[in-house]
């Protein structure tokens, strides 16, 4: 048991070790909070302040002037990246984070090139040691604890108190208006970045004298600086702080009670049950139902990762870049330029380097599918390349496996580790998962580097008694020992990934995963369960990162953990953001581009000197940040892709998909006239009412629901029948939407009863009272970006059933034909409700379109009722009048209509029976006629005055 | 992403590239295979290529210098490669053929190393290579592929790696880090020792080179922590504090990073002997550790500082003809002790080539290994004079002719410099 003095050191330590992460955390905080940029740099600016000043001490500048000069190049550092970002255009999200790197890179060939590759020590601020309860203190760490708590106390208060603070926040939130309030975004975010630099400055001077000062120490404290800001969701100083804080001390007194070997493991197994377990808090452990069901359908806690849509003045550009880049060209000029590729030269190095960056590709690709379409932020793509890579090598050195059956074991098992990620965050999304991710990563590196005995430790596989090397590949006759013959066995590897990606995205998984990632609550009100989805998109992933450690680990004949370090999954997310989310084909492309780039420079300058290592880092992080200014969404929507495509184009004979109607088309972009002639779908369905009343399809008793201390619903009661429709009125703020919310399963309701086709849906998320036939839209259309109006309907005409993942995979010619005949069956339904165009992006349409578009949607799940949440809003009078029309006719089709709406001549000309709802209550219900001559309707809609008069 | 390019001419465009390409690729492949199975390594070159391309011919001869990027020594064992080749041909090359060091680049990393060592193995008239940093361990995993013979100086020990017959060492990785041992054990009378390794590929070895020498010398090994090569001063604390309670006689703090001193001296562990391995023979890590490091003892090279050498040993002489050599290919530049490696594997190599040639032999790589395996002790390099056989690649003397124990003295200006270890026995070698 230690003694109190050692709990004293310990808790000193970690106090000052955590420190110094929560401050790079609110250095990340700062310029997240103003722009929404996730600033990798941060790190590189403690390196700066740190090496500046160091450096300038050993130069002999007085130690004042060291500091000044110090935190001036970390200011100037922060500025030049504010005008970098400001000159790309401002773009939030990967992109930025990604450039952001490349900047850090640049610090760093910028630190190398002046102050060497060796680590400097700093003259302390203060000399000598405090000694608290025995333990002896340093009186550095004093000025570390204080730079951290002017931190926090500066940037909490200043955002809090301060008009600046205010304002910057407020240019987070919405620069538009916070610029018609007279804030200048520009300004800023320059003051963001300003004191993002300062601080980092600051930390780099008196961490110092603790810590030495090298070139190259910036990206661990900027990872864990990420974590402790991901901790307190970039948005939270004090959160920050406690995170950062919490890591610290817990890394300390790990370290000295528990074992030094396994102290980070320690830290990253609690990391990981804090952040699981604080998910578990949302649970709503009341219903047994809900909680043996995956709980996906919940909406996300925290801030969300911002996607690669503009902060400003650029609005839908990465939905545009989806939108282009589907046809893109690259895959196969791609594919077809690294078969030639030994042919051009047969150089090993290049051969080698060729190898490494399609090994990547093939883990890149996997990224692809669940960042580009699934919408998951994982930063822990590396732990699959790990664990294949290490059961590969030891089931053949250590015990004497065949190759093949080795390299399959070891692709199963990051399958299999993918599956149960996947499962442990199935609720989590955004940072959050991000989070997670990082942590298992972090945690197997360093479970494999420490677990010496079993694995060889840092030394490899190679290291252990008796291991023996792993011998190439061969296949019959045909070996893959020479590096061409092991390069084309990887790219034939990579090329079946592609092919199997693109086969998912094309397919009802694909499908039912990009509108679970655009928009997961309204997927869920077309059936899709997006749980399972993403466990099959977080599986499919991993076994891809898995062939990749396989293959990786054959080329070295064995496994060494600094191949798959964290480097690594930083480099895969570097290749899909460089090739571009917009395209599962982006980790190749990125993979090919940033390879290329690196090996070019590399080999040209034949580096080596700390200045020819300086000037690679230059050129690479450069080379990122321009890659990445000139094409925002990747170089697959960038880089002539259109023209090729439109070239391409041409030597294709014209699509002859069949229309739904005949006759003259009225232009794109406007509503066709009504085609009467009944869908497939409604024509499909049982002949329409009879005579007897049928049983209700839905029913409401005592509906009630509160927000706090506000009733929003009262006690609402009524029935939806078959072969009718009831328009559900009221003033705004009447508790419409709410009633809506409450049906589909958005939210529960405080007290009362649904009943769906005779099922209480009481504890069900949305996709499954869906399942029972409840469909919906929204008062403001929830568009998918990345898929067009048929793709959306075809996700719904597919979301009946679970999608057989071999055949997606496959995508085999029945496969093919079934398609073919859901995506006719959707046609015919767009074509029902008059969209013309319907291959048109879902973001490209007009807001009345969007409309048609999510009508056709919600009838696409074959609903015995369905919630229309203001249709009429944003069509102009024909198109009203033939929406009324599509009304009647689904009435008539059997189906139950419940119409919230504003449009009263909609609702008089169409509703068989109107409930009106005032203040969350029920004031009336009857016929159209009945209700509008009721008195309290009057009043409810037009005030007492009114009605008096 | 969801691709709406699904016309039947598109499809079958695609498909009948791709059905090319796959023929492509397999025919590719076949071909390799059809070379693989007859035994030629990657790269295309047999160890037979070198011979023919070499026999009569006045052609260099090629020793490729396997760099890796700004990490420690990468840049200083060039370095030293480099002046072995100005040397060897400003006094006529061997057998009249100049000697060429081609620079391949390995980017640090394993892969690269893998990478750089087949495209030397490329070349036919490359006799041989060396690799000072980070990749060693990955190039042993190729050799029998790639049978080029190879000199590593990454401090991987045979304790631990098997001999393979394309792959030397010319270091002493072991022996660097347990000479202060003996020294605590027989000079300062240590019973029992607590160490502090960091997780590289080097360090890790450490642990159980201490734990070796331990059971050989009688000592017994009290606590041993692992840590980050670049954590903190405060990061180090905790587990330094769990050392000194384990109460030994010495601390090994290896000094890769300075911060173990540093931290060692806030919790007031120099009142014992702290003893480490080599890295405070590098000027800049000496530097960076300052003051913290006075009176810790260690292992290193005699070129150190041949001034503190008595004037009977043969090494002041060779050592300062060799920093003289350095000082005149590199004016201005402070003398690189890693250096040493670079310069003594191209005169091993290099005389390896000498002897087969000499011996009447074709100079086929498998002959230059013949030779690197047939010292017996008539070579010397600035690593000693070397002893080798099939069953030991060590191109390096005994530990003790070209390894010395010193010590850190730091001057009252705060300058540390360096000094010969107190009543250390000259005869002291390593353990374990």
């Amino acid at each position: 048991m230690p003694a109190f003095s050692d709990w004293v050191q310990y808790l000193t330590s970690g106090l000052t070790v955590g420190c110094v992460y929560a401050a790079v955390g609110l250095g990340f905080v700062l310029v997240a909070r103003v722009t929404n940029i996730y600033n990798f740099a941060q790190g590189a600016y403690v390196m700066l302040g740190a090496i500046v000043y160091a450096g300038e001490s050993h130069a002999g500048l007085p130690q004042g002037a060291a500091i000044v000069v110090a935190l001036a190049a970390t200011v100037a550092a922060a500025m030049v990246q504010e005008v970098l970002t400001r000159s790309r255009g401002g773009l939030a999200g990967f992109n930025t984070a990604v450039a952001s790197l490349g900047y850090a890179v640049v610090l760093e060939g910028f630190a190398l090139w002046v102050w060497g590759r060796h680590p400097l020590s700093a003259p302390a601020l203060t000399h000598g040691f405090t000694r608290m309860a025995s333990a002896p203190v340093s009186n550095q760490d004093f000025w570390v604890w204080a730079v951290t708590l002017v931190g926090v106390v500066l940037i909490g208060a200043g955002f809090r108190y301060t008009h600046v603070g205010r304002a910057m926040q407020a240019t987070a939130l919405n620069p538009m208006a916070a610029r018609l309030a007279g804030v200048s975004p520009r300004r800023m975010a320059v003051f963001a970045f300003a004191g993002a630099g300062l601080l980092g400055g600051l930390l780099g001077v008196v961490t110092a004298p603790v810590t030495l000062a090298s070139y190259d120490s910036w990206l661990n404290v900027g990872l864990v600086g990420f974590i402790a800001a991901a901790l307190g969701d970039f948005r939270y100083p004090v959160r920050v702080i406690a995170g950062g804080l919490g890591l610290g001390i817990l890394e300390a007194v790990a370290g000295g009670t528990l074992s030094s070997t396994y102290r980070e493991l320690v830290v990253y197994g609690v990391l990981l049950v804090w952040i699981l377990g604080r998910d578990l808090t949302t649970v709503d452990w009341r219903h047994l139902s809900a909680r043996l069901r995956p709980a996906g359908g919940l909406p996300a806690r925290t801030a969300e990762w911002p996607a690669e849509t503009p902060t400003a003045g650029a609005a839908g550009l990465g939905e545009r870049i989806r939108s282009a880049a589907r046809t893109s060209p690259w895959p196969v000029l791609l594919v077809v330029l690294a078969f030639l590729l030994p042919v051009l030269s047969s150089g090993a190095r290049l051969q080698g380097a060729a190898t490494v960056a399609v090994m990547g590709a093939i883990g890149a690709t996997g990224l692809s599918l669940l960042m580009g379409l699934a919408g998951q932020l994982s930063l822990g793509q590396g732990v699959f390349y790990l664990v294949a890579g290490y059961g590969f090598a030891l089931l053949v050195s250590v015990h004497g496996w065949n190759v093949w059956v080795a390299a399959a074991a070891g692709v199963v098992l990051a399958g299999i580790l993918g599956w149960v990620i996947g499962a442990m965050t199935l609720r989590l999304r955004g940072l959050n998962l991000a989070l997670v991710t990082l942590t298992v990563d972090l945690a197997a590196i360093t479970l494999v580097t420490q677990l010496q005995s079993v694995t060889g430790g840092a030394l490899g596989t190679s290291s252990i008694n008796n291991a023996a090397d792993i011998p190439s590949l061969q296949i019959g006759g045909i070996s893959f020992a020479s590096p061409k013959s092991f390069y084309y066995l990887c790219l034939v590897v990579l090329v079946v990934c592609l092919v199997v990606a693109r086969n998912v995205s094309r397919s009802a998984i694909g499908r039912a995963l990009t509108a679970a990632g655009a928009d997961e609550e309204a997927a869920a009100s077309a059936r899709i369960g997006a749980t399972r989805l993403r466990l099959v998109a977080f599986t499919v992933s991993a076994v891809m990162g898995g062939l990749g450690g396989a293959l990786w680990a054959s080329y070295l004949h064995y496994a060494v953990p600094s191949s798959w370090d964290i480097n690594l999954t930083i480099q895969l997310i570097v290749y899909v953001v460089v090739g571009g989310l917009g395209t599962i084909y982006g980790g190749a492309l990125g993979a090919a581009v940033v390879s290329a780039i690196t090996y070019l420079v590399t080999s040209h300058l034949q580096s080596g000197s700390d200045f020819g290592s300086a000037v690679d880092l230059f050129i690479s992080g450069g080379l990122l940040i321009v890659v990445l200014g000139l094409w925002p969404g990747g170089v697959a929507a960038g880089l002539g892709a259109d023209s090729i495509r439109r070239a391409l184009r041409r030597l294709r004979p014209a699509p002859t998909a069949a229309r739904p109607t005949a006759g003259p088309q009225p232009a794109a972009g406007t509503a066709r006239p009504l085609d009467l002639a009944a869908p497939a779908l409604l024509a499909a369905r049982p002949a329409a009412a009879s005579a007897d009343r049928p049983q209700p399809v839905v029913e409401v008793e005592e509906l009630t629901k509160t927000f706090g201390g506000i009733r929003a619903v009262s006690d609402v009661e009524f029935q939806l029948y078959p072969n009718e429709i009831v328009a559900l009125i009221g003033p705004n703020g009447a508790g419409k939407s709410t009633v809506i919310n409450m049906l589909s399963g958005s939210f529960g309701p405080t007290a009362g009863r649904i009943t769906v086709a005779g099922v209480p849906t009481r504890g069900m998320r949305m996709e499954h009272v869906a399942r029972l036939g409840l469909a919906r839209t929204y008062q403001t259309p929830r568009s998918f970006a990345g898929m067009t109006a048929v793709e959306s309907v075809m996700m719904a005409l597919e979301s009946g059933r679970r999608p057989p993942l071999m055949r997606a995979l496959v995508r085999g010619p029945h496969t093919r034909r079934r398609e073919e005949a859901i995506r006719a069956r959707a046609r015919d339904l767009l074509g029902f409700l008059g969209l013309e165009d319907p291959d048109r992006s879902m973001t490209l349409l007009t807001a009345g379109e969007q409309r048609l578009a999510e009508v056709a949607r919600s009838l696409a799940i074959d609903p015995v009722a369905v919630l229309l949440d203001e249709p009429a809003a944003g069509l102009n009078d024909e198109e009203t009048a033939a929406l009324g029309s599509v009304l009647l006719r689904l009435r008539d089709a059997g189906i139950a209509i419940l119409l919230v709406e504003h449009d009263m001549s909609l609702v008089m000309t169409v509703a068989d029976r109107v409930i009106v709802l005032d203040q969350g209550s029920v004031i009336c219900t009857g016929t159209p006629a009945t209700v509008s001559s009721d008195e309290r309707v009057r009043v409810a809609y037009l005030g007492t005055m009114e009605a008096a008069r | 992403m969801n691709s709406t390019d699904r016309s039947p001419s598109a499809r079958r465009w695609r498909r009948s590239i791709a059905a090319t390409l796959a023929v492509a690729a397999m025919v590719a492949a076949g071909c390799g295979s059809s070379k693989s199975t007859k035994a030629t390594p990657p790269g295309g070159t047999t160890s037979g290529t070198a011979a023919q391309a070499a026999s009569g011919s006045k052609a260099p001869i090629v020793i490729a210098g396997l760099q890796g990027t700004a990490a420690q020594g990468g840049q200083d064992f060039i370095e030293g490669m480099l002046i072995a080749e100005k040397q060897i041909n400003s006094s006529g090359g061997i057998d009249g053929r100049q000697v060429k060091v081609n620079v391949i680049q390995t980017q640090g990393t394993s892969e690269g190393a893998v990478a750089a060592y087949q495209q030397a193995a490329q070349d036919s008239s490359t006799i041989g290579a060396f690799l000072g940093a980070t990749g060693g361990i990955a190039i042993r995993a190729q050799s029998d592929l790639v049978k080029l013979p190879v000199i590593l100086a990454n401090g991987t020990d045979s304790d631990v790696f098997p001999v393979k017959k394309y792959v030397f060492a010319n270091d002493q990785g072991h022996e660097n880090s347990t000479a202060s041992l003996r020294y605590a054990v027989t000079t300062l009378h240590a019973k029992t020792v607590a160490v502090l390794h960091y997780n590289t590929d080097f360090s890790e070895q450490i642990a159980g080179y201490v734990q070796a020498g331990c059971k050989e010398l009688g000592c017994t090994v009290t606590d041993i922590e692992a840590a980050g090569a670049t954590d903190s001063q405060q990061q180090l604390i905790p587990l330094l504090q769990k050392m000194k309670n384990s109460n030994p006689d010495v601390y090994y703090i290896e000094s890769v990073n300075p911060n173990g001193m540093a931290a060692a001296q806030q919790l007031g562990m120099f009142s014992k002997p702290v003893i480490a391995e080599q890295w405070l023979t590098v000027p800049a890590i000496q530097q960076a550790c300052a003051t913290n490091c006075d009176g810790v003892v260690f292992g290193g090279h005699k070129c150190t500082d041949p001034s503190l050498l008595p004037s009977s040993d043969p090494y002041v002489k060779l050592c300062n003809d060799y920093i003289n050599l350095f000082q005149q290919s590199y004016p201005g530049q402070p003398f690189a002790l890693f250096s040493i490696y670079g310069y003594a594997a191209v005169h091993t190599l290099a005389e390896a080539a000498r002897r087969t040639l000499s011996s009447g032999h074709a100079l086929t790589r498998d002959a230059v290994v013949t030779q690197l395996e047939g010292f017996h002790g008539d070579f010397q390099t600035l690593l000693g004079n070397l002893k080798t056989s099939s069953s030991n690649h060590l191109l390096t003397g005994k530990f003790q002719e070209a390894y010395v124990l010193y010590t850190i003295k730091a001057a009252s200006n705060g300058k540390a410099t360096w000094a010969l270890a107190p009543n250390s026995d000259p005869e002291v070698g390593a353990v374990g």
